[in-house]
């Protein structure tokens, strides 16, 4: 599969060296929408999945209404524990107006060289016409997170 | 040799998307409803059709007063064009 639902591998290690900082005063977040099958820019197709390092242009999908290259700028909430668990969580995103036929999306930090977070797979073509793409990030608890360490 | 394991997790994202304008206020109460209700697959069935008759529910009350919200906030807009002067753009609006 082109586009692999995983926490990137380099970024475990990175938070191991202090790289990402969730915290509402920390690094930027973006994330970046990405289409399999020549729905990209320039008929390219993403390959992204948990050797995935950094943000890419491949596979990206296309300018369109207010989405564009890079994608959107996420919205923190500030890392908490649940039990044993720790979490972070962003608020949902949405591109408005917007054209596009996306499978999948990267996290990124926008704040440090690009360094790739996470890879969403959406398992199926999502497409919005002269319409409202959102991504809604799950319930922010312990079992749920966008993002959880056990 | 001492080690400590721990797990790392990432959860499925939920897409909507809309063609030719925004979401509708379906798609923004089920939104809000997977915010504020989530079962386990793996709870008990009592409980998971329990949560789910809740969740839907709340999903018909969200539901409600988001129709109320944009109605309402319709009409104050409608009210602001029209003493601006705009009585056709505002009969417009009103009629979205």
């Amino acid at each position: 599969m082109a586009i692999a639902q995983a926490l990137c591998t380099a970024f475990k290690q990175e938070l191991m060296l202090g790289t990402h900082n969730f915290a509402t005063n920390g690094n930027a977040f973006k994330l970046a929408l990405y289409a399999e099958g020549g729905g990209g820019k320039s008929s390219t197709t993403a390959t992204l999945g948990a050797a995935t390092t950094a943000y890419t242009t491949t596979g990206e999908v296309a300018n369109s209404g207010t989405y564009t290259a890079g994608g959107g700028a996420l919205t923190k909430v500030a890392p908490t524990t649940s039990g044993t668990t720790a979490l972070t969580d962003f608020a949902d995103i949405s591109f408005t107006t917007a054209t596009i036929t996306a499978m999948g999306a990267l996290i990124y930090n926008d704040t440090n060289s690009d360094k790739a977070v996470c890879v969403l797979d959406f398992t199926s073509n999502k497409t919005s016409t002269s319409g409202t793409f959102t991504i809604q990030f799950p319930t922010a608890d312990a079992s749920n997170a966008i993002i959880r360490i056990a | 040799m001492i080690s400590v394991s721990t797990t790392m997790g990432i959860s499925p994202v939920n897409v909507m998307t809309s063609d030719n304008g925004g979401l509708s206020d379906e798609q923004i109460a089920q939104m809000a409803v997977d915010k504020i209700v989530s079962v386990s697959d793996n709870a008990p069935d009592v409980i998971r059709d329990q949560a789910n008759v809740f969740k839907e529910n709340v999903k018909k009350i969200l539901f409600h007063y988001l129709i109320l919200a944009r109605q309402e906030e319709r009409a104050t807009i409608v009210h602001t064009i029209s003493n601006s002067g705009n009585k056709e753009l505002a009969e417009y609006i009103r009629r979205l």
